[in-house]
């Protein structure tokens, strides 16, 4: 007996060194583990070398068993990229508790699972755009903002290392019996990962690479659950329009409900959303006669509920009505009935695992009535929308609609959604409500351009437009073209260039058109900004039409111009922004 | 739509306050908060456990959320009240004719609330004692609109706060607190005397009502409790108060000072601690709103804290309902 321990003992030393040297690679040989001491340490191959980006501190690790080597493949209905591949090297060990880690080396970065907390330290930082965590993720995400011992952040946490690449810390494969994780500060880039509540988190993730290689990653869901809703046929993404933004009341109303169904029918965007308060609708109406309206405009109806587990008192309704099995199985099948597509599920309560397996339940009961969900006020998305194809976007963003409650985006807004696309779009779609012409309570100062870009630049399965239907519907006809001819799914996505907070250019391809949208986060011109249309492989000539910022003074919102090629470098006004869409002539 | 969690601040660390009321006199923000202390009282539903005995002034320079909190010192203390019983309440101050006119409601020698006056040159006191509690005055948790030449007194609460003892102006021989689906006891309103030290009429009933004009019902957990509070926003008459049990800061929206106010909402959901008390003041174009929460004190509902955020309305001038933080 004595003999068989030394045995074990001795293999157990002869594993863990051969760890230390040799350690575990990515597939593609980027990224590897180096163990040292009790921390894991994963560094990046880089054109400059090689750069230590992340330390996993879990003590003494025994290796289990050998590394396997894994490649994943599959189509997705809304986000990014339509066809997504990546593969992983993943290797398990024993921690000193007895608890088991997993880790995952892929070719654009690393995930792991651990029971309870992970500590982690993000190496040789250069800068940082880290959000305050709240329950609903709505946030800004500065640059270099004081991280505070002890307070809690949220994901993504986007970093850049001196080496010039960048990191992005997030979520993913999460189950409905888990909780999310948030990011406990320890001092310096000290973090604790720590589940909300006593079940344990998903696989926390770590993107790495160039600005583009995180922009374009589809990490969070290759690591993630495969579907588990058979037919899919009846999911697809698009454009709606949208009440609240410019009537906070207006779904109680049929007659302004009217009026965003005709805007959808007049430019042929394919859904409509009635919001809150749609259970008090006046004038004898019903929401019922909403939804017919709307389903006769041909326009498909989405509507709104109170999950009832988070803001309730004070909170608009409708209200308790998905909170047993029963009447949730009993109310989407009315919605189904009705001709309703969609619904919208407002007020979550954070990251807690009742949360969790309460949204799970949700995706399961919409999904078997032909439902598509958009969860509102709630957690991020952590790869539920590979599993749940019809969780066709997830709010979880400062968006648009806080021009309706507080002064403070008005300043923000610009360099916010210079921000966005390195961040928390980056994860997953992203019902931000872009593009507002008009003002709503509080004004906005971003360009007509810069709103257009909007919806090219954001992702999401859904696309609520924020504007009303008159502003909407005075726009040059070829703007109200381009809100036609949107997609809101996209096949293929290509950083084009910017740096977080300043400017952004990002290509998004649907089937062999091309929409180039560039925004300016700054107060400042930006000109000759230089543009790498390389990786998009247009011919040359092309057909292909231009939306600017008309020169200020000029009178005119607008300057659209049709081009056979494309412009080397762009200008772009304070605030303002670009769209091109493009296709071979 | 959203729960707005603005950023919040403690106003006065350095000792246990609430009840805010706040104006802005001479450009400046001052603040008339309750004095709580401790106390050995059991925790009842008589609120023997508030046993304030005198109260301070603080004042803001400039920004609420930013600027530096005085505090100018005792401006008032029971034992300077000759006819004082017990517990000096929620207060509320006035200004006219460059005087001060503090209103406090405290227990008689009789243990029955009254509301008396005392009298300053300046904002933050020294103030100094009527002899004699307002006639017909009952009740407690004052708050004071000037309307032009006219100042109206709102006041009244349940429970601890005795207005269940008083029907018409009148003291019951039994109290009687509405139950069900009975309209809920109202919070009253009186024109002030032109001198400022007595009531210049009967106080009156003020009533919140649905959107169908009926009254709020006695057990809708929106009803009026305590902590009557009046502002005014483009032109129109904002009645706020606390909900008491239910733990709510609700508000109704008149035409007038004397309403009736038409329910609107939630203003901030239930904070750490039993009593939730309010003001709403406008300063540098912003509006804020001051209250109190219990967590410095560790959760002893005694013991509370001022606090101020902003508050924000929407474009039909709904107030947008403030995460309190209490719950959970």
């Amino acid at each position: 007996m004595k003999d068989i321990l030394k045995t074990i003992a001795v293999s157990a030393v002869v594993i863990a060194c051969s760890l230390s040297a040799a350690g575990m690679t990515s597939p593609n040989g980027k990224f590897s583990l180096r163990k040292d001491g009790g921390v894991l340490q994963l560094v990046s191959a880089d054109k400059g070398g090689r750069t230590h980006l992340l330390s996993l501190f879990c003590g003494k690790a025994k290796p289990v068993g050998k590394s396997i080597t894994r490649s994943v493949s599959y189509d997705m209905l809304t986000g990014k990229r339509k066809h997504c591949s990546n593969s992983y090297t993943e290797r398990r060990y024993v921690l000193a508790d007895g608890d088991t880690l997993s880790v995952r080396l892929y070719n654009d970065g690393m995930a792991w699972k651990k029971t309870g907390v992970s500590r982690i330290e993000f190496r040789n930082v250069a800068h940082d755009w880290v959000q305050e965590w709240t329950d609903c993720y709505e946030n800004f995400f500065p640059k270099d903002r004081e991280i505070k011992e002890g307070g809690r952040y949220g994901y993504p946490a986007l970093v850049e290392f001196d080496s010039g690449s960048f990191g992005l810390l997030t979520e993913s494969g999460i189950a409905p019996n888990e909780a999310g994780v948030s990011m406990h500060a320890r001092g310096g880039y000290l973090f604790d990962l720590v589940p909300d509540g006593s079940e344990n988190g998903g696989w926390q993730t770590f993107i790495a690479g160039s600005l583009a290689e995180v922009v374009e990653s589809t990490l969070v869901t290759d690591n993630s659950r495969e579907s588990v809703v058979a037919d899919t046929s009846w999911i697809e993404p698009g454009v709606a329009a949208w009440v609240y933004w410019a009537y906070n009341h207006g779904s109680n109303d049929f007659n302004i409900i009217s009026r965003y169904v005709d805007l959808a029918a007049s430019l042929q965007l394919p859904y409509v959303l009635i919001d809150a308060e749609w259970d008090e609708m006046k004038d004898g109406k019903r929401v019922e006669d909403a939804v017919a309206y709307s389903v006769s405009k041909g326009v498909k109806p989405l509507i709104w509920y109170n999950s009832s587990v988070g803001w309730v008192d004070g909170a608009p309704g409708p209200k308790f009505r998905l909170n047993t099995p029963e009447s949730l199985e009993k109310e989407f099948a009315w919605c189904e009935k009705i001709g309703v597509s969609g619904v919208k599920i407002d007020f979550f309560s954070g990251d807690t695992n009742l949360n969790m397996r309460f949204m799970a339940e949700l995706l399961e009961a919409a999904a078997r009535h032909r439902l598509t969900v958009n969860f509102h006020g709630s957690p991020l998305p952590r790869g539920w929308q590979r599993t749940y194809p019809n969780l066709i976007t997830t709010e979880a963003v400062y968006g648009a609609e806080w021009y309706n409650n507080v002064p403070t985006f008005t300043g923000k807004a610009a360099a916010h959604n210079a921000t966005l696309p390195f961040t928390r779009n980056v994860i997953g779609s992203m019902d931000y409500t872009p593009c507002a012409f008009s003002d709503s309570q509080h004004p906005h100062i971003t360009t007509h351009a810069h709103e257009l870009a909007l919806t090219a630049l954001f992702e999401s399965g859904i696309q609520h437009l924020a504007d009303r239907p008159e502003s909407l519907l005075a726009q040059p006809q070829e703007v109200k073209d381009y809100f036609t001819a949107l997609p809101a799914a996209w096949d293929e996505t290509v950083l084009l260039g910017g740096y977080p907070g300043e400017y952004v250019a990002l290509a998004r391809r649907k089937g062999n058109k091309w929409w180039i949208a560039a925004i300016n986060g700054s107060d400042g011109m930006l000109e000759k900004m230089p543009v790498d249309y390389s990786r998009l492989g247009l011919p040359v000539p092309l057909k292909g039409i231009v939306f600017e910022d008309a020169a200020p003074g000029s009178g005119n919102f607008w300057r659209i111009t049709e081009r056979t090629n494309l412009p080397e470098t762009i200008d772009l006004l304070p605030r303002g922004g670009v769209v091109i869409v493009v296709e071979p002539s | 739509m959203k729960l707005l969690k603005p950023e919040k601040r403690y106003l006065f660390p350095e000792d246990f306050m609430a009840d805010p009321s706040v104006h802005v006199f001479n450009g400046k923000l001052y603040i008339y908060p309750s004095h709580d202390r401790e106390c050995e009282n059991v925790e009842n539903d008589n609120g023997d456990q508030y046993v304030m005995k005198d109260m301070h002034v603080l004042s803001i320079d400039g920004d609420p959320m930013t600027g530096n909190v005085t505090d100018h010192g005792k401006a008032l203390d029971i034992a300077d009240i000759p006819w004082a019983g017990r517990q000096l309440w929620d207060c509320d101050c006035a200004e006219k004719g460059g005087k001060y006119y503090l209103y406090f409601p405290l227990k008689d020698r009789n243990d029955i609330f009254r509301i008396g006056v005392a009298v300053a040159d300046r904002p933050e006191g020294p103030f100094i004692p009527e002899p004699d509690p307002i006639r017909g005055s009952y009740s407690m948790d004052i708050c004071v609109l000037k309307e032009e030449e006219d100042y109206y007194m709102y006041f009244g609460g349940l429970w601890g706060g005795q207005l269940q003892r008083f029907r018409d102006n009148k003291a019951l021989e039994n109290a009687v607190l509405p139950e069900g689906a009975e309209p809920a006891l109202p919070s009253r309103c009186v024109r002030l005397s032109k001198d400022m030290l007595q009531f210049a009429e009967e106080p009156r009933p003020i009533q919140v009502v649905d959107e169908n004009g009926n009254p709020l019902r006695a057990d809708d957990p929106h009803r009026f409790f305590e902590a009557s509070w009046v502002h005014k926003y483009n032109g129109k008459y904002y009645f706020s108060y606390s909900t008491g049990d239910s733990h709510l800061l609700c508000y109704a929206v008149g035409d007038n000072p004397y309403g009736p106010f038409v329910y609107q909402g939630v203003i901030l959901t239930p904070v750490v601690g039993w009593t939730t008390h309010h003001c709403i003041v406008e300063y540098g174009g912003k509006w804020y709103l001051f209250h109190h929460d219990s967590v410095p004190s560790g959760g002893k509902s005694w013991l509370r804290s001022l606090k101020v955020c902003e508050l924000t309305y929407d474009e039909q001038g709904r107030i947008h309902t403030i995460d309190g933080e209490g719950n959970g």
